[in-house]
C-alpha cells in the first residue's frame, strides 16, 4: 500500500458530497475510506431536513476512491489501547490502519485527533483544509470544525 | 448458532466460517462489525479485550436460553447498552443512586402487590392516571436504566439488575406503547421484589418476561407483577368510577368507550378488558371473546394514532457526553442508532436544556 493514502472519515465524504468539494477531492489526492466508515456514507441532509442520497460506488469503481478492509487483527491493536468507548467503529478502524499501514487520516473529531496523539501518531493527521488547498482550484472549507487551528485548540483543551 | 446462519448473515460461503473458527482465515473488521450485531455483543468483547464480565451477567446469558438467537442478541445488546449508559452517567457526573424501595415482607398474594402498587403510586405522587408520566418517573426519580429496542414477539420486555450499572428494564419497541407501559410497571414490580415473591424462582439477576401462553401455568411472580401493574396505572377506585360515569345510561360500554377508557389511563383496551375481568365486572369468557372481537381490533387501530413511548434519558446523556467532548460524533451516531448524516437533528432533538436537565430527584421523606 501507498505511504501516501490518505483515510477520509464518514463526516469528511458526507459533507464531500454535501458541499460539493468531494470530486475535486478525490481528482487531487489519493482518497480512501475505512470498510467500516464507508458504510456510513449513505446521504447527506439539507439545512431543511431534505434527504440526499451519496453514491459512491461510481468512484470506487474508478479507484479514485479505495476502501480499505482492516483486519480484527488491527482492531484489537486499537482496542487494547482502551479507547473504544469514545470513539465510533469507523474511527477505530481507520486508527488501526494508522498505526499498521502507516497511512495518513483525515477527519475533524477532535478526539480521534487526540487518540492519534496518544498513540503516537499525530503527525498522520491531515486537516482538512490542507487537502482543499492543494485542490485545483482551491476549495474553501465549509466550517470552522475542518481547520487546523480549530481540532489543534480544542484537542490542546482535552489533553 | 450455526455457521450457516452465520455465514448468510456475512455473506461467505459456510466454510469460510469454518475456516475463522480454527485460525485459517483472518477476520475483517467489517465482519467482525456483522458479528458483533449478530450476537448483540460489543465489538472489544468479540476481540477479547474488553474488561471481564460479572457474574451475574454471565448467569444472565444462561438465563437467556430459552428464547431465540435474535431476541437472545437483542437482549445482550440491552445489557452492553447498559454499560454504555452507566459510562455517559459517570462522563456527565450524573450517576445516580436508585430509589428502589423493596418491600419488607415476602409478597404471595395479589392483596400485598396491589398494596404495594397504591404505595408506589403515593410515593411519587402519580395521580390516577400514572401511566402518563411512568416513564419519566421511573427514569429522572427513581434513577432505572430504561431502554426499547425491538425484541421480537417472545419477550414483552426484561429488567436486570446489575453490581455493574443498577436496575434497568428493556421494552419490546414492536409492541404499541400501551403494551409498553403495561410491561415497564410489571418490569418495576420485579426490579422492587427481586427474591421477595413467594413460589417465584427467587432473585435472578435478568428477568426475561414473555407473552402468556395459554393452559401453561406462569411464575408466581409473574402474575403478582400483572396484579401490581394493573393496580399501579388503573387504580381500583378510580377505574369502577370512570367506569360507572361511563355506563350510567346505558346497559353495555361501546367498543368506543372501551377505546376512551384507555386512552384515558393510557394503557391498551386489552389491559382495560383484564382489569374489568379481575375486578370481576365481567366475566373472564366475556373478557376474551371482547379483546377478541374484529371490530374492536379494527377500531383501536384506526384511533391508535402516532404515540411513541421513547426513553430519553439516555439519549440525553449521550448528547451531553458529546457536546462536552467526551465521545465523538460517530460514536454519538452509534448510540443513539443513526446515521452519522443524521447527529445534528439528534443533538436538536435531545441537547440544550434537555441534555442539561439531569438534575438528581430527592426523595420526600
Amino acid at each position: 500500500m501507498s505511504l501516501s493514502l490518505c483515510l477520509a472519515d464518514a463526516d469528511v465524504l458526507i459533507d464531500g458530497a454535501k458541499y460539493g468539494f468531494l470530486q475535486p477531492l478525490l481528482r487531487t489526492h489519493t482518497i480512501g475510506v475505512a470498510s467500516t466508515a464507508f458504510a456510513e456514507v449513505k446521504f447527506y441532509r439539507e439545512e431543511n431536513g431534505d434527504k440526499h442520497a451519496i453514491d459512491l460506488q461510481p468512484v470506487v469503481t474508478a479507484g479514485t476512491l479505495t476502501i480499505v478492509y482492516g483486519t480484527a487483527a488491527e482492531l484489537q491493536l486499537v482496542y487494547a489501547r482502551g479507547v473504544s468507548t469514545r470513539l465510533g467503529v469507523g474511527e477505530l478502524e481507520a486508527l488501526s490502519l494508522v498505526i499498521s499501514r502507516a497511512f495518513a487520516f483525515c477527519t475533524a473529531d477532535q478526539l480521534a485527533v487526540k487518540t492519534l496523539l496518544d498513540l503516537g501518531c499525530y503527525e498522520r493527521w491531515i486537516a482538512l483544509e490542507e487537502l482543499l488547498a492543494c485542490c485545483t482550484p482551491p476549495q474553501k472549507v465549509p466550517d470552522s470544525k475542518y481547520l487546523r487551528s480549530t481540532i489543534e485548540s480544542r484537542v490542546r483543551r482535552t489533553k | 448458532m450455526t455457521q450457516e446462519t452465520v455465514a448468510d448473515h456475512l455473506g461467505i460461503p459456510r466454510s469460510a466460517v469454518s475456516e475463522i473458527e480454527t485460525g485459517g482465515r483472518e477476520l475483517s473488521a467489517v465482519e467482525l462489525l456483522q458479528l458483533s450485531r449478530l450476537f448483540g455483543e460489543p465489538m472489544e468483547h468479540l476481540l477479547g479485550t474488553a474488561a471481564h464480565q460479572p457474574d451475574e451477567e454471565l448467569v444472565m446469558l444462561r438465563a437467556e436460553e430459552a428464547v431465540d438467537a435474535p431476541a437472545r442478541a437483542e437482549v445482550r445488546r440491552f445489557v452492553a447498552r447498559c454499560a454504555d449508559y452507566q459510562q455517559l452517567e459517570e462522563w456527565t457526573g450524573a450517576v445516580r443512586t436508585p430509589e428502589l424501595r423493596q418491600p419488607r415482607a415476602i409478597l404471595s398474594s395479589y392483596p400485598q402487590a396491589r398494596t404495594l402498587a397504591d404505595e408506589e403510586r403515593k410515593r411519587f405522587d402519580l395521580g390516577v392516571t400514572p401511566a402518563h408520566q411512568l416513564l419519566v418517573v421511573l427514569e429522572d426519580r427513581v434513577g432505572i436504566k430504561v431502554l426499547a429496542q425491538p425484541i421480537g414477539s417472545h419477550l414483552s420486555g426484561a429488567s436486570v439488575f446489575s453490581e455493574r450499572f443498577g436496575p434497568a428494564i428493556l421494552l419490546n419497541n414492536s409492541n404499541t406503547p400501551q403494551r409498553q407501559i403495561f410491561t415497564l410497571a410489571h418490569e418495576y414490580f420485579h426490579l422492587l421484589t427481586r427474591g421477595r415473591v413467594k413460589g417465584s424462582k427467587g432473585a435472578q439477576p435478568v428477568h426475561l418476561c414473555e407473552p402468556p401462553t395459554p393452559g401453561v401455568s406462569r411464575d408466581a411472580g409473574e402474575e403478582l407483577a400483572n396484579q401490581f401493574a394493573a393496580q399501579l396505572l388503573m387504580p381500583r377506585q378510580h377505574f369502577v368510577d370512570q367506569i360507572k360515569q361511563l355506563a350510567e345510561d346505558k346497559k353495555s360500554l361501546s367498543n368506543s368507550d372501551l377505546i376512551s377508557l384507555a386512552r384515558y389511563f393510557g394503557v391498551s383496551v386489552t389491559a382495560v378488558v383484564t382489569r374489568m375481568a379481575m375486578l370481576n365486572m365481567i366475566p373472564s369468557k366475556v373478557a376474551r371473546e371482547t379483546y377478541a372481537d374484529p371490530e374492536l381490533r379494527q377500531s383501536v387501530k384506526a384511533q391508535a394514532g402516532e404515540q411513541v413511548l421513547e426513553p430519553t434519558r439516555f439519549k440525553r446523556l449521550a448528547v451531553k457526553a458529546y457536546l462536552a467532548e467526551h465521545i465523538s460524533r460517530s460514536r454519538l451516531a452509534e448510540l443513539l442508532d443513526v446515521n452519522t448524516a443524521d447527529v445534528d437533528r439528534e443533538v436538536k432533538r435531545f441537547g440544550g436544556e434537555e441534555a442539561g436537565r439531569d438534575v438528581p430527584f430527592v426523595m420526600p421523606r
